[in-house]
């Protein structure tokens, strides 16, 4: 215990500590974030919808609200009810939005409820004819009109009166905001089809339907407009940043281990350790002393790496627990292959140039360098000699299939099992080293 | 405990007793059967060459590596390597600097005082105790990187000070460093001693040892060659003088010739005079001076001095104790 603390106060006073454990993960996070992950600017497309009217009735928010889930928009869209069309340009204006949909008045709109039925399957509908001038007349014309926006979505989005706001240097909110103003015109559309076809005369539902089907297939489908293909954000890229992160944080803690173990060797040639031999306290407490030591800087900094990807990059690391254990079991593994090589070593210097050949050898063989999968399968399996390459397994199965901290017992648990040889063999020779 | 319980305790048990020493480093032996004994509140002195042995006899005494032969007994109780409170009785001065130059000099102590146990409060003033015995007191916030050579000298005798430990084992405290730091050390080793610590002291300077060491061991190539106090071992050297005669010319053949007389011990050429030791100086300064100017030795001066525990060293070993 006094010198696991020594350990940890002359690290603290020479800066090791901190540079180890906060300042390179730091560094690190951010490389990598630059790298794989999109700022924080790409974290969220933030998009309001301003209704015209003070205070829309439910059944229009429920169109809209139908309409922005049509657009089909990714997780990392944000709709955000704003309260008026002009502290919607505000927002805009002021960087906190990207975009804006404006909603007008009802009096062009017409809505539909679907109230409460008993059976499910067929469920009543009521429909609100907010203005009667809006209601079509029962024409071709009329019910081309109301059929084009659903056959092909992208078109007459201006036609429906919505208006789409965006500032001008963001052409994926641009997008972002059209593909949901034209999810909300297609609902209000599909509203008054279906209000237009509740209203009809005619007796038999199959005529009309016939009617509905060769009406729509007069009219030509156009193909979406390509500026609402907005795939690129989210996902993609971030979930190399989730699988990279952990993956150099494993070799960079091996690097910070090594650095540490280095100590007991300085510690030899500056003959301090003779003063701690010495001393009534047993080689086995100097030892595992400066052990622990050593193992919660790594532990501090590959944590330091995790936060720091997750706060400032969203990376997704996958469940917290299985991340915890892994991180343990990465700490412990790498840290009791640069306790092994320090206790092979003859001096300081010898064994840092050996911890960076191993360190890089480790790195290549475990595939901490390469992406996922692209090892052919020889080497693939090479790698789980390794213990970077188990640790890969890990947090793969975290990152990547999102699976859950029961799914990493086993590579934890071969990682436990690594450093418990190397620990046992280098404790061994460090036990027999301590002497001037 | 009380000092008349310290006083039989005293009397009876050495506070170090090393019996038989070996040590063996590969297939070169380097202790061979050393043999000594410290009483408490006295000062040993290990004198020897480079490479004699004498770190090697510390570190073992010291529990730093073990013989392969021979034990050592402190106050009585044997030293292995399970019972490490035995260790409190040591306070160890290595050879090298051994503190942390990151740290100031409090912190230091304060590390090397926890490992000997010692916490809080009692810890605090013993590192004070210390600090002011060595006169670093001032000094004391600064980071040990910044000190000059003898200050880390002195620190690093404190550091073995802390647990007031029964005998202190000094490894050449004074290698290296000016003369004033010098005599600051030896002053604080004599004051320990006098005040009931048991001091074993190695050096290779016969001043240090003879000034302060109340007996003095010699030691070369791994074996105790004498031991016993600066008075004993003189007494070996019973009315044998050292005469120096400074010249120039041919001294070498001067001491070829010198060598062969019946009482001379041992010749030492250096570059403008040549040392002899011999039992007797009755004659001896007459025919030096004759012979020299016999073999074309220009005479400077020549001067007798009484024996010192140099002459002992040559006259037991036949060589220099510093080369
Ligand atoms: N770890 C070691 N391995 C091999 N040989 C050693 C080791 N330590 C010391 N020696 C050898 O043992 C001999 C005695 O060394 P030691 O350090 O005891 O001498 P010393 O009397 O302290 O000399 P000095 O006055 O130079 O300090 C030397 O010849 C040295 O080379
Ligand atoms: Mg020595």
């Amino acid at each position: 215990m006094i010198i696991y603390a020594n350990e940890l106060h002359r690290r603290f006073l020479d800066l090791t500590l901190l540079i180890l454990a906060v300042v390179a993960p730091l560094l690190l996070a951010l490389i990598l974030g630059f790298a794989f992950g999109q700022g924080p600017v790409a974290k969220e497309v933030r998009i309001g919808v301003a209704f015209v009217q003070p205070h829309p009735n439910a059944e229009l928010k429920h169109v809209v609200a139908t309409g922005v889930i049509a657009a089909g928009n990714p997780p990392s869209v944000q709709v955000i009810d704003v309260s008026n069309p002009r502290s919607l340009l505000k927002l805009i204006h002021s960087g906190a939005l990207l975009g804006g949909v404006v909603v007008p008045t009802p009096t062009r709109l017409v809505t539909v409820r679907q109230g409460n039925s008993p059976n499910p399957s067929r469920p009543k509908v009521t429909a609100h004819l907010e203005n009667v001038d809006a209601v079509p007349k029962d024409t071709v014309a009329t019910l081309t009109q109301l059929l084009r926006p659903v056959v092909s979505p992208g078109v007459g989005v201006q036609t429906n009166g919505l208006n789409v706001v965006v500032s001008p240097n963001s052409p994926d909110a641009n997008a972002v905001a059209r593909s949901i103003a034209s999810g909300i015109s297609l609902k209000i559309y599909e509203g008054a089809l279906r209000l237009y076809s509740l209203r009809q005369p005619t007796s038999n539902p199959a005529v009309f339907a016939s009617r509905v089907l060769t009406t729509a297939a007069s009219i030509p489908s156009l193909p979406i407009a390509p500026t609402l293909q907005v795939r690129s954000i989210g996902s993609g890229p971030k979930s190399v940043l989730d699988y990279f992160s952990p993956s150099v944080a494993v070799i960079f803690i091996f690097v910070g281990a090594s650095l540490g173990t280095r100590s007991i060797l300085l510690e030899r040639e500056r003959g301090t350790l003779a003063r701690l031999v010495a001393s009534p306290i047993s080689p086995t407490q100097i030892v595992v002393g400066k052990l622990l030591a050593i193992l919660s800087i790594s532990f501090l900094s590959i944590l330091s790496v995790w936060g720091t990807t997750v706060l400032l990059f969203s990376a997704n690391w996958g469940s917290t627990s299985g991340v915890l254990l892994m991180c343990i079991g990465s700490v412990l593994s790498m840290g009791g292959i640069a306790f092994l090589i320090t206790s092979f070593a003859r001096d300081e210097r010898e064994a840092l140039a050996v911890a960076l050949i191993v360190g890089l050898l480790l790195a290549l063989l475990g595939g901490n360098m390469l992406p996922p999968g692209v090892l052919p399968g020889f080497l693939q399996v090479a790698s789980l000699a390794t213990p970077n390459g188990w640790a890969l397994v890990g947090f793969g199965r975290l990152a990547l299939e999102h699976r859950s901290a029961r799914s990493v017992v086993g590579p934890f648990s071969v990682l436990c099992l690594i450093s418990l040889v190397t620990i046992t063999i280098a404790a061994k020779r460090i036990n027999s080293m301590m002497k001037p | 405990m009380n000092s008349s319980e310290r006083s039989t305790w005293e009397s009876e048990t050495p506070v170090l007793r090393c019996s038989d020493l070996h040590k063996t480093y590969g297939s070169r032996p380097v202790v061979k059967g050393i043999s000594f004994e410290i009483a408490p509140g006295e000062a040993y002195g290990l004198l020897g060459p480079n490479g004699a042995g004498k770190t090697t006899v510390i570190s073992i005494v010291c529990g730093l590596i073990y013989p392969e032969a021979g034990s050592v007994e402190l106050c009585g109780k044997n030293l292995t390597r399970r019972d490490r409170q035995l260790r409190k009785l040591i306070g160890y001065v290595p050879q090298e600097i051994a503190l942390y130059p990151e740290l100031s000099a409090r912190a230091n102590l304060e590390f090397f005082g926890r490992l000997y146990g010692l916490r809080h409060r009692q810890l605090g003033e013993r590192v004070q105790e210390a600090l002011t015995t060595v006169g670093l007191f001032d000094r004391a916030n600064d980071k040990v990187a910044n000190y000059s050579g003898g200050m880390k000298r002195r620190l690093n005798i404190a550091a073995a000070l802390l647990h007031r430990p029964r005998l202190l084992v000094l490894d050449e405290p004074t290698v290296g460093i000016d003369p004033q730091s010098r005599v600051s050390i030896l002053d604080t080793v004599s004051d320990l001693r006098d005040q009931g610590t048991s001091v074993l002291y190695t050096t290779h300077y016969i001043e240090e040892a003879s000034r302060l060491c109340d007996r003095i061991g010699i030691v070369d190539a791994g074996t105790l060659i004498a031991q016993g106090t600066e008075r004993d071992l003189l007494e070996h050297l019973d009315g044998s003088r050292s005469v120096t005669l400074q010249g120039k010319g041919d001294l070498d053949r001067l001491a070829a010739v010198v060598k062969s007389w019946p009482d001379v011990e041992c010749v030492h050429v250096s570059n403008d005079a040549i040392d002899v030791s011999c039992s007797s100086t009755a004659d001896i300064v007459a025919s030096l001076v004759s012979t020299a100017v016999n073999t074309k030795v220009q005479v400077h001066g020549v001067e007798v001095r009484e024996p010192n525990l140099e002459h002992i060293f040559m006259s037991l070993t036949g060589k220099e104790l510093r080369d």
